[in-house]
């Protein structure tokens, strides 16, 4: 905590005009997949989102000199870091200052990055950071056990950013800063309450003006260092896994601090007056955070956010200070008098670390245990079926979904002493369904859960006109199951098996079972 | 509010008339189109005949149309009760109603049927009863049927219509006739046969007449029916054989009052035309009265 302040109050002595005649380059990279032995992340592909989104609005890069990868392979983010570099080769020898910028938000471990089934040695990229064509190369990394990145042959990390020794150098900033979202030996923490790692979170939460400690409209590499760094070990100092220290390597010759964002291109936003005091979070129209304000009376603050509606809350004692905001090209104050005050359960940031959505055709049949049920009056149909499902909305892992289904077939009925009696039936399911998924690998996910259904049969014999259409419909409560191995991105082959209770009381009363199997393909909506 | 909760009562139940059951007591009811006069196909145009036209065969077509309405007056009762779920379910039986009859206001309309099995749990018998009342007056019978064997298309049966029954509730039509009319049927076998038993009645268009009809699988059969003559003013009883193509003979008798006059012979072919006259009586039109009249030749008979 005290390295990460005396960053700030370096930073603070520091002001330098680092935009001008600068070229930026930024490499966003996402990835939520770490192959064998890790768990998929649940927000790395958003906070890489996020970066990218104030890097390219505040940072300084435009958009063709910005990549923003999700779903990498290492191969991609090499041949992007060569791109980029390239790019930047060109602009210093039409004597821009170049900066490049990579951000990744993913698995680490065992001093790789994993990305999917590949990986990619933390050395190897910070060699090839060390080694790209630019001024000023920053590496931000978002990821378990990333702070290995700083152990560097040869090189040792500094107590702090020697920046007031850096300002004595009569040339512009040059050289390598390396920020990890935590030590070597420590896990990376995402958080379902903000909907984000801790670390990218705080990050961002700085970069778009909460670490504007100066208060010259300008967020240093230092000020979000030393933000990121105090709001991410304060936050994560009560979880289960104990706090997370980021950590950095700076090796910046040259004169004063690097400038990551600039706010005053973005001329709306939220101003929060000197008098405010507390912390503000404010929500996106998903009731996502977006950012957050640790705002000290005596200093006002600004947050250049993007224009759009936005929530802002704040917790007082047993209850929450709330109100809707929306930012345009005018900054709007957020005074505590304007805010309305509710009970704690309004919070509309619960469940915000955001529902999943998703989408599975599928297509199967049904069996009936019971053999004289199977006899025309419920034999074996082929189904095709749609289902909405909603992941993480209920509770972390838990999910639930709505399905429909129709299907029917043909089928022989046979009565003794009856000559058999063609039939031709439909069937027509509605169910509500709760699972709870257990990641057993990156990409294989095995669920378990309850469905409520609503049954619709019918029939008719076309061969006897005599006989009327019959129907029967009811409620099915039963169990199910799915395998789901994910291929892609965002499609997912899911084989699914069902058991159903069913009730049947036109011929007596009797209680059948039966099951439904069903092989699908999954689509992830939002991502 | 109230329909929300109907709503969601009607999704909470198990509903629905999804029954092996009900089909296997409605396939032993047997069909209109089942227990039909099917006559060869008419002709389809009159070629000149060398006798004449074959007009008494003609008439067994008009008097196969008029027990093919009747029969169809008898189950079309039976039939109302195939597209109504059953009112109550027992092993062994169905009921449906009572309830109202529409056509007769006043009138509940209460219809049971019950069945037996052999030791096979095959069902051998069932029996069928349209009752009727007007309350408080008790429910009496307006059409009994005992089917016999699993399914109709295979089966025995007879269905009796109780007319008298149907006067006595004051629902009966004028051309109904006064007695009980009786179908028996034997789709057992080859032939398939038919009868309508108006014996003690008149009606349907019908003299009274124990009518019968055979056919065999391979289109050929043999009808018996009656009608009265307007030429004579007698009664005919015709006995006629025809094959599938439509060629045929017949074997009629005349009651003329008290006095019977028969037998008759007359052989056709396949076009309608008399091939053969054997008519002591003179009673066939192309015989223009000459007594004894012998036309054309019998070998030409099928």
């Amino acid at each position: 905590m005290n390295r990460a302040r005396a960053l700030c109050a370096a930073a603070l002595l520091t002001a330098l005009p680092a935009l001008a005649s600068e070229r930026r380059f930024a490499l966003v990279v996402g990835d939520s997949h770490g192959g064998a032995g890790t768990r998929p992340l649940r927000y790395a592909e958003r906070d890489a989102r996020r970066m990218y989104g104030i890097l390219t609005r505040l940072g300084g890069v435009r958009a063709e000199d910005a990549r923003l990868i999700t779903d990498a392979t290492a191969e991609q983010v090499r041949d992007a870091i060569v791109d980029l570099g390239a790019l930047a080769a060109a602009a210093r020898s039409h004597g821009d200052e170049t900066v490049l910028v990579v951000y990744y938000s993913g698995h680490a471990k065992d001093g790789d990055l994993r990305l999917g089934q590949t990986r990619m040695p933390l050395t190897e990229l910070r060699e090839a950071l060390q080694n790209a064509p630019a001024d000023v190369r920053i590496g931000l990394l978002d990821s378990c056990q990333s702070g290995a990145i700083t152990r560097a042959k040869g090189i040792r990390p500094a107590p702090a950013f020697d920046v007031q020794k850096a300002a004595q150098s009569s040339t512009r900033p040059h050289g390598l800063v390396l920020i990890a979202s935590s030590s070597a030996d420590e896990e990376s923490q995402e958080s379902d309450d903000i909907g984000a790692s801790f670390f990218t979170h705080y990050l961002a939460s700085g970069l778009l003006g909460d670490a504007d400690t100066s208060g010259d409209g300008k967020v240093t590499l230092a000020e979000a260092y030393a933000y990121a760094y105090a709001r991410t070990v304060g936050e994560t100092a009560e979880t289960r896994a104990g706090a997370q220290h980021p950590v950095y390597l700076y090796d910046l010759g040259g004169a004063g601090d690097v400038v990551l964002t600039e706010l005053s291109p973005a001329r709306g936003g939220l101003v929060f007056p000197a008098a405010a005091e507390g912390v503000y979070v404010v929500l996106d129209g998903s009731r996502r955070a977006v950012a957050e304000v640790a705002k000290v009376r005596g200093d006002q603050r600004r947050l250049a956010l993007a224009p759009g509606n936005y929530v802002v809350k704040k917790r007082e004692g047993d209850s929450l200070l709330l109100g809707d905001v929306s930012v345009s090209d005018a900054p709007v104050e957020i005074a505590d008098a304007r805010l309305s005050r509710r009970p704690l359960s309004d919070d509309p940031q619960k469940g915000a670390s955001g529902p999943r959505f998703s989408v599975l055709g599928t297509g199967g049949g049904q069996f009936f245990f019971d053999a004289a049920a199977r006899n025309g009056l419920f034999p074996p149909a082929a189904l095709a079926g749609v289902e909405l499902a909603t992941r993480d909305d209920l509770g972390h892992q838990l999910a639930w979904g709505l399905d429909v289904a129709v299907g029917g077939g043909a089928a022989t009925l046979t009565l003794p002493g009856v000559t058999p009696i063609e039939e031709r039936f439909l069937e027509l399911g509605a169910g509500a369904s709760l699972w709870r998924d257990f990641y057993m690998s990156d990409s294989l996910t095995f669920s378990l859960g309850a469905r409520l259904a609503f049954l619709y049969l019918a029939r008719n014999f076309q061969n006897h006109p005599e006989l009327p259409n019959q129907n029967f419909f009811t409620l099915t409560p039963g169990a199910q199951t799915a395998l789901t191995w994910r291929f892609s991105n965002r499609w997912s082959a899911v084989a699914r098996a069902r058991v159903n209770y069913l009730f049947y009381n036109v011929d007596g009363s009797q209680n059948l079972g039966y099951a439904e199997f069903a092989l699908g393909v999954d689509y992830a909506l939002g991502l | 509010m109230r329909s929300v909760c109907s709503t969601l009562l009607l999704l909470a139940c198990a509903c629905g008339n999804l029954s092996n059951e009900d089909v296997a007591f409605l396939v032993a009811i047997p069909q209109k189109q089942q227990l039909h006069v099917q006559l060869p196909a008419q002709p389809a145009a009159q070629n000149a005949c060398a006798i004449g036209p074959a007009d008494i065969y003609a008439s067994a077509r008009t008097t196969g149309d008029s027990i093919n309405a009747g029969v169809d007056a008898i189950l079309a009762l039976v039939d109302s009760i195939l597209g109504v779920t059953p009112t109550s379910r027992d092993v062994d039986s169905r009921t449906w109603g009572p309830f109202p009859d529409s056509q007769h206001p006043g009138v509940q309309v209460q219809v049971v049927m019950t069945r037996e099995l052999d030791a096979s749990g095959t069902p051998w018998r069932f029996v069928y009863t349209i009752s009727a009342a007007r309350p408080p007056g008790a429910f009496i019978p307006l059409l009994e049927g005992e089917f016999f064997g699993a399914q109709a298309r295979s089966g025995i049966g007879r269905v009796t219509l109780h007319f008298e029954s149907s006067r006595q509730l004051g629902i009966a039509k004028p051309t109904d006739p006064a007695q009980p009319a009786r179908i028996y049927y034997d789709l057992s076998s080859d032939p398939h046969t038919v009868s309508l038993d108006l014996t003690s009645n008149s009606g349907f268009g019908l003299v009274g007449f124990d009518y019968a009809f055979a056919g065999y699988a391979d289109g050929h059969g043999r009808f018996d029916y009656a009608f009265p003559d307007p030429k004579s003013g007698c009664l005919l009883e015709v006995t006629t054989n025809f094959t599938a193509r439509g060629a045929g003979r017949d074997v009629f008798r005349a009651l003329c009052g008290a006095v019977v006059l028969g037998d008759v012979q007359q052989c056709w072919d396949v076009g309608g035309c008399l091939t053969f006259v054997d008519d002591p009586f003179a009673l066939t039109a192309q015989c223009n009265g000459l007594k004894p009249c012998l036309l054309g030749t019998s070998t030409a008979c099928p």
